[in-house]
């Protein structure tokens, strides 16, 4: 076993025999070598490529955005990023991201490795102002380097550095009004009650659940009938219009030659909407999120050849939310039926019943508190030591991070009473009104990131030949008290070669290792190959001045994926055992034995990934540019579950073996404009990033019907049963393949017989979607500038997506619960038992007719749930006035600027028509979706 | 060359800041054990099979494959024993009680979802799960360091000891599938696992080879009495007589298994002359008295709260039984009656004599009183009433509607009922093998090899001898020396459903002999009415129970289906007969 692990010492001697053999080489050829620059793209870790596909922004185009969480600022400025927002809860309403579209199994490990700086860490919370720029790696050529970790993408987040000069301060201030959207529009009692009716007629109950005069009190909220008979509106009564935030940056940046800075100092804070959060006045119970972000980066230059850089950075952030949780109390509002009682009695009492003390004021201002204080810290060092000396081109780089993350979360619990109101207005109570209990700990977690890396670069041009090579060995470990860490380690290298500064060549190696595998088969090799041509630099082009830059570019590579999904076990190679208690003896006693509690599966290894990729990039008379990638990614060794594959006679099962395939192919599109004519400058560009994904193995049982199948399908979604109407009358019944869910009359859900065996039953299901992911992401961006005023828009557009809306939206009366509008829309065949009126709505009905109880029949997984959510927003616009210069010198200013601008503003175009079709469920099962308007300044001395 | 070491010293001391600190992060990153996880204190196979205790530790383990009928089903103590889903033995009714044995009942033993899955789909994977753990025992025990003659012996005991574990657990496999894929090493995942199942003669040899090896290994007394429990020589030796007699039984020979009874009777004999086991003095001790000399392999359990045999004692006696496990008409009518003439002869119901003594102790076999509790009978100071009106009521919707339950493993001596947390509690352990089961063997085989007065390799001891030895305990008259062959299977056959009575051993025996199409015949109730004289009239008429799956072939009686899901994915598996090779499960 010993001899397959990697002999570590080996490397000290490889990378210093790199040295010498460098040295020696190139000393013996040291003159006649022209020193040219080109733009690259850094792929990380210093290491330089120029035939990689990399979609990137600038720090400067999001550092205003209305929204704090970084990762919503990523959605729509690159390509091949695709994401989902939520919901809107302060401090927690970042948006889920993947990179070129979701390529694994459905429970697999989709998320991209993040780096910050190149150590590992989490990007969500740091003050968009600390922000140099985003990298988002896509190909093989770009991610190989990061061996088991590479395949979903990597995202490199640069802060900004300090730059030699006088010092510059800036100062931002934001203040923002958040609203919330998406939300349902609720019945009334009086809707309410008149469709409870109806239900109840259509089982069978002929007599009116809720009489004429029942309903005339709904209908007439006056006098007593406030109390006897509430019509609670719970979103106008229990949340605020709209809820503040606001966010203030300082940056102080310049430098000397030898020591440069950058300091960033923030702080945000971000309000909740709960209406009832002052009970007490000492202290509120809102839900919000306070940020305190400082960062200072160094850079210190010691000698003529030696640079250290040094980031030293810290995150506070405490999260309030009221004792009951966001789920109570958002389940509460969008769930409670408007009559169920009186938000406050006669005599200013909570009401309640006496198995109901969900009243929203209580949840939320009478229920104490929850509060949680995250400390994160980071510290990075770096040297950068250029070894020129030796020969010229080299450098070589040695850094070492630490990432410390502390919570602590404080729960101060409190009771109250509620009561209820009879028709005398008589209260009765129940539960008792108590002060707020002693704190008791809510959670208390810890973890810390170390990470090391060192790389040797040498870039140097030789006549026409041009050479970027580096070798690099990386490691990170995170630790997290009472489990193992999670370690990686990579040794790898990287060859560029150009000709002509026309044709190029690159070629990635790594050895990469993690701890989660069988010792000795811990570690795997990852590749790429790639080329690139730069066709505008041959001279048939020379005197085309059309094309100012065409370039292709091809890659290929090996990319592996170690993230396991989040029920797998850690280190299934491992065999456990555990104790058993067979019994023995006259006097018959429990003796201890050991047995196997998981059979170790020492096959067991990482997902990997083939990734082709090739792509464009060209610009015409330096105006317009274009960039185009079509790649495909063919994923296998993806866990899944076995036991399809395994018979019983093994003797024993696996949860997971590397059983998947998928494959993923797709391409991202952009052109822009950059145009400048007189006073105007514009800048407009037009994105698209599509991907499909398809199951090749998953493991699944064989025999079943091809709709049953999840192989030839997306690997993400519901599955479930299309609904193709509602059965019109007994005839249609009769003439249909019978459904058996239970029973089921006219106006219930009509399933197609997918599977065509006469009769519909679990086995017509199919993947009907509902997880949110957009096949195609697009966006439009426009920035526009006239002497000082400048307008910025982002309209950001999702297609072939769909989203599972809950039951909330059109109809919880089974579950307890109230009405939506779209409630209005079911399936109606009745005289109204109060009215007389006569009802039917069977021709244009969208949803089955209502019940009191829970239909087996309906509440079928179905598209009447799963259902088609394309939409284009306008995600960010900006309008922006930068105050003329002349004016400012006099008070030694040198730019202000005031800005207006929004996040989330308004749907264009939205197929779904109920709730926010990002995530419409964000408000019934979370905090709902919101809209952020602000207005701000930045200044600058 | 001076010129290249100058360069090359003063390369070095212009980066030997650089080199430091190279250094010390690749001795960082890059020391021996850096991806090696922190120690835990888990255990491995070189670790286990390293040192004697450990390996023993392993071994006790095994004896978590041995469970007694008592955990039938559910896996949970105090269940449902095999005998009431067989012909007469007992019956159980309602969905209340267990659904597993509802639905073997109604045929329902291909519904892989189903809750039968616990008999068929449960017990397939588990025996091959138990196989698999004893496999590795067998294939690494060589590694344990043995210093002393002591080890030694001990481990010669422990590879015995799992050789008979193996066999117990694939003779589990066979009497339920007949021959199956035979997994005689441990497999991973990368091995071939499309095993195809082996002939029912190549099963059972397997199962005698292991006990044969194991015999040797073992002795016939565990070495202290703390280790009572583990198996002993004994033990391998009757597991082979029955795994034989399995073979040579009528359904096995008409299915050309080729095994003879000769072989099952000369190893029901050779157990027989260990001169070990002898039986009880008397029938109910047997249960009553653990490690008595008439058990031969049980599992020995722990003390348990009475409460969990409390699915046998009825309701108005304390307990829970409220329909379940009961005993039926045709069961009772096995036990025998004296006649006039002082022998015990077959009770005939039609015998207005037979009929008006059906519960008269003084003549029944006494192995009736010491099982079963009827009408009138005494427990625990308390009268039964299972009549019409009385405190058990009587008729078909009744709780106990058969006007039976069985005592059999229940000690009278034990406080029974009364308020929940005042039970007494005992410990009961499962045999599996008695020594009058072996005698019922060598008489069974030894008959049909040369008839009821031949014995094996002119030991003299016949097959008559043998089923009188288990008669005289149990206080009958022998079997008359004249008796034909074809009569005296007869009265064997009635002798192991009233002496083994829930051992499950009748769900077995009425397999193997090709009858098992009697599982699917109704039973019946004895419903007793009160007459005005204080004496009973009793009707016979009514069907007891649920109505009892037919199936369409005669093999579905004898033979589980296996599991569909592993035939998806063993190609080579051959379905056993009468049975379909469907499943789609939805998603």
């Amino acid at each position: 076993m010993k001899k397959h692990k990697f002999n570590n010492f080996q490397a000290i001697p490889i990378l210093l025999l790199l040295f010498l053999f460098e040295s020696a080489y190139v000393y013996a050829q040291s003159d006649g070598i022209i020193e040219k620059r080109d733009s690259t793209i850094e792929i990380g870790y210093n290491i330089k490529s120029k035939t990689v596909a990399v979609s990137s922004l600038k720090g400067m185009d999001i550092e205003t955005h209305a929204t704090d969480n970084l990762s919503n600022s990523l959605t729509g400025f690159l390509t091949g990023v695709s994401s989902q927002q939520m919901g809107g809860e302060p401090g927690k309403d970042g948006s889920l991201i993947w990179i070129r579209g979701f390529r694994t199994l459905n429970n697999g490990y989709g998320s991209p490795l993040v780096l910050i700086d190149n150590a590992p860490g989490d990007y969500t919370a740091l003050d968009p102002n600390e922000i140099e720029s985003i990298q988002v790696l896509k190909d093989a050529a770009a991610t190989a380097i990061y061996g088991q970790r590479g395949a979903n993408g990597v995202i490199l987040v640069t802060t900004k550095r300090g730059v030699a000069g006088k010092l510059t301060i800036k100062l931002d201030a934001q203040v923002g009004m958040q609203e919330l959207t998406g939300l349902p529009n609720f019945l009334n009692s009086y809707d309410y009650a008149r469709l409870v009716n109806e239900a109840k007629y259509n089982e069978g109950d002929l007599l009116p659940y809720y009489n004429s005069e029942i309903l005339d009190k709904y209908k007439n909220q006056t006098g007593n009938n406030i109390y006897t008979n509430p019509s609670v509106d719970y979103v106008g009564e229990f949340l605020k219009p709209t809820a503040p935030t606001q966010r203030y940056s300082l940056n102080l940046s310049g430098g000397s030659e030898t020591v440069k800075y950058n300091i960033v100092l923030g702080t945000m804070n971000q309000d909740g909407f709960y209406k009832y959060a002052q009970n007490d006045p000492k202290y509120s119970t809102n839900a919000s999120s306070n940020r305190y972000n400082l960062r200072t980066n160094l850079d210190v230059q010691i000698s003529k050849r030696l640079n250290l850089k040094f980031n030293m950075a810290g995150q506070l952030i405490k999260y309030k939310s009221p004792y009951a949780g966001t789920s109570a109390i958002w389940g509460e509002i969008m769930h409670e039926r408007p009559n169920a009682y009186p938000v406050f009695t006669p005599s200013g009492n909570l009401g309640g019943t006496s198995n109901n003390f969900n009243n929203p004021v209580g949840l939320m201002s009478r229920s104490g508190y929850l509060e949680t204080n995250d400390r994160n810290f980071q510290v990075t060092g770096q040297a950068i030591h250029q070894l020129d000396f030796i020969t010229k081109g080299l450098s070589v780089t040695l850094s070492a991070a630490y990432n410390g993350y502390n919570s602590y979360g404080l729960q101060k619990k409190q009771e109250y009473a509620v009561y209820s109101v009879d028709e005398t207005l008589f209260e009765t109570k129940y539960g008792e009104d108590k002060p707020l209990q002693v704190g008791t700990d809510l959670s208390n977690n810890m973890n810390y990131i170390t990470s090391l890396w060192s790389s040797l670069n040498y870039d140097r041009t030789f006549g026409d030949h041009a050479i970027q090579a580096s070798a690099l060995v990386n490691f990170d470990s995170k630790s997290i008290p009472k489990f193992s860490p999670y370690v990686n380690l990579n040794y790898g290298a990287t060859l560029n070669y150009g000709y002509l500064d026309r044709y190029f060549l690159g070629g990635s190696i790594v050895y990469s290792g993690s701890d989660n595998y069988a010792p000795e088969s811990r570690f795997g090799t990852f590749y790429s190959i790639s080329g690139a041509w730069d066709i505008h630099k041959e001279s048939f082009l020379n005197d085309v001045d059309a094309v100012s830059q065409l370039k292709v570019r091809t890659s290929y590579g090996l990319t592996g994926n170690n993230g396991q999904p989040s029920d797998a076990q850690r280190y299934p190679y491992e065999t456990l055992y555990t104790s058993t208690w067979p019994t023995f003896g006259l006097n018959p006693s429990a003796v201890q034995g050991v047995t196997e509690s998981q059979t170790g599966n020492p096959f067991f290894t990482w997902e990997k990934a083939k990734q082709f990729n090739i792509g464009l990039d060209a610009e015409f008379y330096n105006r317009i540019y274009l960039s185009f990638d079509y790649f495909t990614d063919h994923r296998f060794d993806i866990l899944a579950n076995p036991s399809n594959k395994f018979p019983d006679i093994l003797g024993y099962s696996l949860s997971y073996a590397n059983i998947g395939t998928a494959n993923t192919n797709g391409f991202e599109a952009l052109i822009g404009v950059k145009q400048t004519a007189g006073d105007f400058v514009i800048n407009a560009d037009l994105n698209a990033s599509f991907f499909q994904n398809k199951v090749v193995e998953n493991g699944e049982v064989s025999g079943l019907y091809s709709n049953q199948q999840g192989i030839g399908k997306p690997s993400y979604g519901n599955w479930g049963l299309q609904a193709i109407g509602f059965f019109y009358d007994d005839a249609e019944i009769a003439n249909s393949p019978k459904q058996e869910f239970g029973t089921y009359a006219p106006g219930d859900v009509k399933y197609a017989d997918t599977n065509k065996d006469g009769k519909i039953n679990a086995q017509d299901v199919t993947r009907i979607g509902g997880a949110g992911v957009p096949e195609l992401s697009t966006a439009a961006n426009l920035k526009i500038t006239y002497k000082g005023i400048d307008l910025g828009i982002q309209i950001v557009g999702q297609f072939n997506r769909s989203v599972w809306v809950p039951s909330e939206f059109n109809n919880a009366i089974p579950n307890g619960g109230k009405l939506a509008e779209d409630a209005n829309l079911r399936w109606a065949n009745y005289i109204d038992p109060v009215s007389g009126e006569a009802i039917d709505t069977r021709s244009q009905a969208k949803f089955p007719r209502l019940l009191t109880t829970v239909s087996t029949n309906n509440t079928q997984s179905s598209t009447l749930f799963v259902r088609g959510a394309d939409f284009v927003r306008i995600k960010n616009l900006e309008i922006g006035y930068t105050l003329p210069q002349l004016w400012l010198k006099k008070i030694a200013i040198a730019n202000v600027r005031f800005y207006v601008n929004g996040y989330n503003l308004a749907l264009i175009y939205d197929e779904l028509k109920t709730g926010d079709p990002e995530y419409p469920g964000a408000c019934i099962w979370g905090y709902g979706k919101t809209r952020i308007i602000s207005v701000g300044t930045s200044i600058k001395f | 060359m001076l010129n290249f070491n100058f360069f090359f010293m003063k390369t070095i001391y212009k980066i030997r800041w650089i080199l430091i600190l190279f250094s010390i992060i690749i001795i960082n990153a890059c020391s021996e054990d850096f991806l090696d996880r922190a120690p835990t204190a888990d255990l491995d196979q070189e670790k286990t099979f390293s040192d004697i205790r450990l390996a023993r530790e392993y071994q006790i383990g095994l004896y978590k494959s041995l469970v007694g009928g008592f955990y039938n089903f559910s896996g949970d103590p105090g269940q449902f024993s095999l005998e009431f889903i067989s012909d007469i033995d007992g019956h159980c009714m309602g969905a209340y009680f267990n659904t597993s044995c509802i639905d073997i009942l109604a045929g329902k033993l291909q519904n892989t979802s189903g809750s039968s899955a616990y008999e068929v789909e449960f017990k397939w994977a588990n025996c091959y799960k138990n196989i698999r753990a004893i496999n590795i025992f067998l294939e690494n025990y060589m590694k344990v360091p043995l210093n002393t003659d002591a080890d030694q012996k001990e481990m010669n005991s422990m590879v015995g000891e799992a050789y008979f574990l193996r066999a117990h657990n694939y003779f589990e496999l066979v009497k339920r599938w007949g021959g199956v894929p035979p997994v005689y090493k441990v497999l991973t995942v990368s091995d071939e696992q499309r095993i195809p199942r082996a002939s029912i003669k190549a099963s059972i040899d397997s199962i005698v080879a292991d006990c044969d090896r194991g015999a040797k290994l073992m002795d016939t007394q565990v070495s202290s009495s703390q280790w009572l429990g583990r198996i002993t020589k004994g033990a391998a030796m009757g597991l082979k007589a029955r795994a034989l007699l399995w073979g040579a039984s009528p359904y096995w020979s008409a299915h050309n298994s080729g095994m003879e009874y000769s072989d099952a009777a000369k190893a029901a004999l050779d157990v027989i002359d260990l001169n070990v086991y002898s039986l009880m003095p008397k029938y109910k001790d047997v249960f009553m008295v653990n490690y008595n000399p008439e058990v031969i392999y049980f599992h020995n359990d722990v003390v348990r709260a009475t409460w969990q045999f409390m699915n046998f004692v009825p309701i108005p006696l304390g307990g829970w039984c409220g329909g379940n496990m009961l005993a039926t008409q045709e069961f009772v009518d096995c036990y025998e009656i004296k006649d006039g003439s002082g022998k015990y002869v077959p009770f005939d119901r039609n015998n207005p004599d037979h009929l008006a003594n059906m519960y008269n102790t003084d003549r029944r076999d006494p192995r009736f009183k010491a099982s079963v509790l009827y009408n009138g009978a005494k427990w625990q100071g308390l009268t039964c009433s299972y009549y019409v009106g009385g405190s058990f009521g009587n008729g078909y919707t009744n709780n106990f509607y058969t006007g039976y339950n069985f005592i059999k493993w229940l000690d009278e001596g034990v406080h029974i009922g009364g308020l929940v947390g005042q039970y007494g509690s005992r410990q009961t352990n499962w045999i599996f093998l008695r020594y009058a089961d072996i005698l019922l063997m060598y008489a069974e085989a030894q008959n049909q090899v040369g008839g009821p007065n031949s014995s094996a390799g002119g030991s003299g001891k016949t097959a008559l001898w043998a089923i009188n030895q288990v008669r005289e305990r149990a206080g009958l008259t022998d079997l008359p020396n004249g008796i034909s062959k074809e009569d005296f299977d007869e009265r064997l056959r009635n002798e192991r459903a009233v002496e083994l009575v829930i051992e499950d051993q009748r769900y077995f025996d009425v397999k193997r002999w090709g009858i098992a199409d009697v599982i699917g015949k109704d039973v019946h109730q004895a419903i007793a009415t009160k007459n005005a004289d204080g004496t009973f009239t009793y009707d016979f008429s009514q069907t007891a129970g649920p109505v009892r799956f037919k199936y369409s072939v005669p093999d579905q009686f004898v033979l589980y289906p296996i599991p569909v899901s592993d035939i998806t994915k063993n190609p080579n598996l051959v379905q056993n007969p009468g049975w379909q090779d469907i499943m789609r499960t939805s998603n």
